[in-house]
């Protein structure tokens, strides 16, 4: 099957040391060129993933950006009009988070901003949260605002089915 | 004296945890539809099987995908970087054509 190359990308969103590009390394096994050290920002930073199935095979483009302390300007120029045009080649959005700061409540207001930004202007991308597996005591409670956001909460490092009869993997390690 | 019957298990209904749950979504995610030009009749995977590839690549439009990628990745730049000199790097990177280019790559 011919991969083709799709116009839209992927976004990726976090605070620094969010797991970013944890996530990057763990959906593609590699990472983006000009990491140059541990201190180079990750905003801007692009990749690209193969994604095949039995329909299609593509390669989309991931594009990273990281939530600045100034999150409001940022977020209006995520916002903004001017912006649509973006928003509209984004297919998915994910946005990563550390369950050991106190910023995931605000990530998430963010990423519910942008997913209400995209019900205005009619895009039909995905919102996702992506987090570290972790005993935190602020796991649960990040859990509870996602479900109030109506975001999917996804443990990266969680493995294996549900509790629907399936097994986690790591059960049998 | 109860008796207890297995639910009879369906592998395929199971849902993915994790990492796959990551991939799953976005192997549902629309990546023919383009940009707010299309017409949006374009597959996603609920209608991969008619015309993924005959729509989404068409070679007429080929000069119109490249300036709308072009055009996309200005914007992105000037979102990503604006808060920083490094926009500036990526968007001379795309009009001179060698693509969207983090800084220091």
């Amino acid at each position: 099957m011919e991969t083709t190359t799709s116009r839209r990308k992927i976004l990726i969103l976090g605070r620094p040391k969010s797991g970013k590009l944890s996530l990057v390394k763990a959906l593609t096994f590699s990472l983006p060129d000009g990491l140059n050290n541990e201190s180079t920002p990750h905003a801007g930073l692009t990749h690209s993933i193969t994604l095949t199935n039995r329909y299609f095979s593509t390669e989309a483009g991931i594009w990273i950006d990281e939530i600045p302390d100034d999150t409001e300007t940022w977020l209006g120029e995520y916002l903004s009009e001017e912006a649509t045009p973006v928003l509209q080649s984004v297919a998915a959005i994910i946005l990563t988070v550390n369950n050991s700061t106190a910023t995931s409540a605000s990530d998430l207001r963010i990423l519910k901003q942008l997913s209400d930004r995209g019900e205005e202007v009619e895009w039909d991308g995905t919102c996702l949260v992506v987090r570290k597996l972790s005993e935190s005591k602020h796991a649960s409670e990040l859990s509870s605002l996602c479900d109030d956001e109506a975001l999917e909460l996804i443990d990266l490092n969680e493995s294996g089915e549900n509790e629907f009869g399936g097994t986690l993997a790591s059960e049998y390690l | 004296m109860s008796l207890e019957v297995p639910l009879p298990l369906n592998i395929s209904d199971l849902e993915k945890l994790g990492l796959p749950r990551v991939l799953e979504v976005l192997h549902t995610c629309d990546w023919a539809s383009a940009d707010i030009d299309d017409d949006g009749s374009i597959g996603s995977l609920q209608d991969a099987e008619i015309d993924f590839e005959l729509n989404a690549f068409d070679d007429d439009k080929e000069n119109g995908s490249e300036r709308d990628v072009e055009y996309m990745e200005r914007m992105m730049a000037m979102l990503i970087s604006a808060r920083g000199n490094h926009a500036r790097n990526i968007v001379a990177n795309t009009r001179n054509g060698s693509g969207y280019e983090p800084r220091g790559a």
